[in-house]
């Protein structure tokens, strides 16, 4: 490996423990030989990594909770109903916009394809009724003006 | 109130450290602690327990801190450049190696204003609170790589700037 490579290493997975093993040991291997590098890595640790991890975790001020206390039944006692809705909003809240979207989008398309289709089924089902009426009509002999009795003649001599 | 309270008193070490870490100010650190800790009590019946309750709370956290950090820094920049309103301190080159608390946190905070709020919170989270790349990831919701690019960049400079010296 280049000292190049090496050093980007050092900046980040090698200080920070992400390398694997079998990298790990190439960077050490490497570093036993040059010196270069193993003074970078040296001035890393002591310069910015040892100063910036010894630093203590802060605590802040004991005054702080009866301040957020205060904000917190100040906000209450301003609007109850305000504050009463952040917090159902909070529950309520839709968690995946996008999937909730795709999912009224699907029931949207079902219920038009289907109501459609009931449409569709309805008025092919009337025409078949009106086509069934009008054929019995024909042969019983009584539908309108369609009667043998109206040209005088069997049906069967118009064609014959 | 008392459990909440609980809760802050486990969780609000660590908030007012990150919100101190990306602001550098205990001023803008203790509005962000109060800012987030209002969020939380407002939220807390709709966290989903999708990720840990503590990287939720960094993420609140850091994300607060970085835009009043922003909000500041352009109030700022309009009037003056940012770097004279924030004092750096340079260390010495014999006192910087005692690491006692208090020049130590001189020479962190020093380290941390160099750095935009993006790497500082990296810095942060890894340096001060020593989380993984994979948990500054979920926490800032950015890839890996990211948190890769932003912590060498972070580094590199502060390389520049406090690596110099006799010593390594």
């Amino acid at each position: 490996m280049r000292c190049s490579k090496i050093r980007e290493l050092v900046l980040t997975d090698y200080t920070d423990g992400e390398l694997n093993e079998r990298t790990r040991v190439e960077v050490e291997a490497h570093m036993r030989t040059c010196e270069n590098c193993r003074r970078f890595e040296a001035r890393l640790k002591s310069r910015v990594s040892d100063p910036l991890r010894k630093a203590q975790r802060l605590e802040p001020p004991e005054y702080l909770w009866s301040r957020i206390k205060g904000a917190i039944e100040e906000r209450a006692k301003e609007n109850p109903l305000t504050a009463l809705k952040e917090r159902l909003e909070s529950v309520l809240v839709v968690r995946r916009p996008a999937l909730a979207l795709a999912s009224l989008a699907v029931i949207l398309i079902a219920a038009v394809f289907f109501t459609g289709t009931f449409i569709e089924r309805s008025r092919l089902n009337s025409y078949i009724e009106e086509q069934v009426d009008f054929l019995e009509t024909l042969n019983n002999g009584n539908g309108n003006g369609y009667t043998y009795d109206d040209i005088g003649i069997p049906m069967e001599d118009l064609f014959l | 109130m008392e459990a909440f309270e609980e809760i802050y008193r486990a969780s609000s070490g660590y908030v007012y450290t990150v919100a101190y870490g990306i602001t550098a100010s205990r001023e803008d650190a203790e509005e962000v602690t109060q800012d987030v800790f209002v969020k939380i009590y407002r939220k807390l019946g709709g966290f989903g327990f999708r990720s840990s309750f503590k990287t939720w709370i960094y993420r609140i956290t850091a994300n607060t801190a970085i835009n009043r950090y922003r909000k500041k820094a352009k109030r700022f920049r309009r009037e003056r450049p940012l770097d004279e309103v924030l004092s750096r301190v340079i260390p010495g080159e014999k006192g910087d190696e005692k690491f006692d608390a208090d020049h130590n946190r001189t020479l962190v905070d020093s380290m941390l204003k160099s750095l935009p709020p993006d790497q500082r919170a990296c810095v942060v989270l890894r340096e001060i609170e020593g989380l993984k790349y994979e948990e500054i990831a979920r926490t800032l919701e950015i890839k890996i790589n990211t948190v890769k690019t932003r912590l060498k960049r972070a580094r590199k400079k502060l390389m520049t700037i406090y690596g110099k010296g006799e010593k390594p």
